[in-house]
């Protein structure tokens, strides 16, 4: 699934700060990027109005699949939140379930999944604990489970490794983007480690693509 | 092929799930339908029991009751004819009558001499009237006041010296047996008398007649012809004064402020539910962003609701009856009027669940354009 912007600007309705001028990227379908720049630079704008969060003020942001026909992103896309959204009363386990339910799986394949996806970023036996008692960094895997669980063909994600060390950060990151080509992922991030596993690295910077770098 | 994602009997059990999974939230929210369900109706039910016991201590103590009497001419006042008074107890709405004579003799039991009390005489009716078995040899109907004069019991066999006004010669009567009667709803004049049933075929003072809530006002308009004398309407005169401040009983409990307190109470499980979804939105937004439609979404919450207020619904109703008997509510008002308000609270409280699942929910990315 591909990602594409054409000439995308905005300006918030309260201001005259244009935060995006004339954003153009073409994320091709299979390879992972990060969104790099200093706060303020548009980072979470140009997330937010690839997910139709905002609405398109001038320009494109399309959502291709590879026989050239636009999709939904609501039906093509998981997101991982900076904010952890977990439901608080279930177990890890039906936590990624509800991914892996977004996907037509039936109990049984989604309880497979759940394992799968859990080992994946590093919490292996930790199916059967509550959400309430994992830690900010396990609550943060394991909503990046419930996004892989999905095998939804593109994650866009918020900073999903602000809370992790390094050493999970890595786990969590080769579970994420996975094998070159399996899907389509868009990485907002502060961290140039992060941004060193992507295939292509956005910076933004006074509202447009000040550099675009391919790993 | 694509397989169907969220399908109703999944988001059923992840309902449920989440209903058997809310610990606290599970449990205050089944609570709250537990009182919700208990109170409306137990209050009710005491409520309903207290106007019947104040409606029956009031039927008790005449309120369905008519004195009828003839009409006043000069200084005389004219009698009823006894036997059509007898025959009033087959007419419909009239559960008992019985015609009254009053005489000016008085009586002694034949082994307490002295102490006489007054007699009247009173047609056979007196017996269904005052709810008086019947016994052979004819009966003696005696108040409390006058056993607890003479330290006779019921179901002594008796005789009665009978004595008139003038210097008349004694009557001693054939063996009667007493029957205990409480004569509260003819009125305290009979209080230590003894009433005597007696043939009466001419005519007599007055006629006692009871009725109910259903016949009172027809049966009052036919009295007067009915109970005629010579062609001059008798007049029935209701046995307890009735005013302004008379308690109409009927109205009372078709109007009862309590009847419709299931409304209320629907409306509080529903703010229940409204607040509980609201704290909880970022749940529903979870569901929503991971493909569950709103269809799928109201199942869902179905679920979850079905498992709480029916847990809640059975404690309540359970809670609702034992606390109504508890305080005082008859049986059958506690086991109908809970069960009315239990049931018609969760309908409603149930409908108003799927009004609220029935409305947009936001999903996580609503959390991302809220930062």
């Amino acid at each position: 699934m591909r990602l594409s912007a054409r000439d995308v600007s905005y300006t918030y309705p309260r201001g005259d700060h244009q935060v995006l001028a004339g954003v153009a990227f073409d994320i091709p379908a299979g390879t992972s990027a990060a969104i790099m720049g200093p706060s303020g630079s548009g980072k979470t704008t140009l997330l937010s109005l690839m997910g139709h969060l905002l609405p398109m003020q001038s320009g494109v942001i399309a959502t291709i699949d590879d026989e050239g026909r636009e999709r939904s992103l609501a039906d093509t896309a998981s997101w991982v939140l900076q904010t952890v959204s977990l439901l608080p009363d279930r177990t890890a386990a039906d936590n990624v379930a509800v991914g892996a339910y977004s996907d037509g799986a039936s109990r049984a394949e989604a309880r497979d999944r759940a394992r799968e996806y859990l080992a994946a970023v590093g919490l292996a036996g930790h199916e059967q604990d509550s959400a309430r008692i994992l830690s900010g960094g396990e609550a943060q895997r394991v909503a990046i489970a419930r996004a892989l669980a999905s095998r939804r063909p593109i994650i866009l994600a918020d900073e999903p490794t602000g809370q992790l060390d390094a050493r999970t950060s890595a786990t969590v990151l080769d579970a994420m983007i996975g094998a070159h080509g399996e899907r389509t992922v868009v990485i907002v991030t502060h961290d140039p480690e992060v941004a060193a596993r992507c295939d292509l690295v956005l910076e933004l910077r006074d509202g447009a693509i000040y550099e675009r770098a391919d790993s | 092929m694509s397989r169907r994602i969220w399908p109703l009997s999944l988001a059923a059990r992840e309902g449920v799930a989440t209903a058997r999974t809310g610990r606290w939230t599970s449990l205050l929210m089944a609570l709250a339908v537990t009182w919700i369900v208990a109170a409306p109706g137990a209050a009710d039910a005491i409520s309903v029991s207290r106007l019947m016991d104040d409606e029956k201590a009031w039927i008790d103590a005449g309120g369905y009751v008519f004195v009828v009497t003839g009409a006043r001419e000069g200084d005389t006042q004219n009698p009823i004819p006894a036997p059509a008074c007898e025959a009033l107890a087959s007419v419909d709405g009239i559960g008992a009558a019985f015609a009254l004579q009053r005489t000016d003799a008085t009586g002694t039991l034949s082994y307490i001499p002295g102490g006489r009390v007054s007699l009247y005489d009173v047609s056979a009716g007196a017996l269904d009237f005052l709810g008086a078995a019947p016994a052979e040899g004819g009966v003696l109907l005696a108040t409390a006041g006058f056993l607890e004069r003479t330290g006779a019991a019921d179901g002594d066999v008796v005789t009665i010296v009978r004595r008139g006004a003038t210097n008349t010669v004694p009557v001693t009567s054939d063996p009667l047996t007493i029957r205990a009667v409480d004569t509260a709803i003819l009125g305290d004049e009979f209080d230590g008398a003894l009433l005597v049933p007696a043939h009466l075929t001419g005519t007599a003072d007055s006629c006692y007649v009871r009725t109910d809530a259903a016949h009172v006002s027809a049966v009052q308009a036919a009295l007067p012809t009915l109970l005629a004398y010579e062609g001059k309407p008798a007049i029935p005169n209701p046995r307890l004064f009735k005013s302004d401040f008379t308690v109409d009983y009927t109205h009372a409990y078709e109007n009862r402020a309590l009847r419709w307190v299931w409304v209320p109470a629907t409306a509080l499980l529903g703010l229940l539910w409204a607040m509980l979804q609201w704290f909880r939105r970022s749940h529903v937004a979870i569901y929503a962003t991971f493909g569950m439609k709103p269809g799928a979404r109201l199942v869902m919450q179905l679920g979850e609701w079905g498992v709480l207020a029916g847990f809640g619904a059975v404690w309540g109703w359970g809670l609702g009856v034992v606390g109504a008997l508890a305080l005082g509510a008859h049986a059958a008002q506690a086991l109908e009027l809970v069960t009315f308000h239990g049931v018609l609270t969760v309908i409603g409280a149930t409908a108003l669940v799927v009004l609220l699942g029935l409305r947009p929910a936001g999903t996580l990315l609503n959390a991302l354009k809220d930062r």
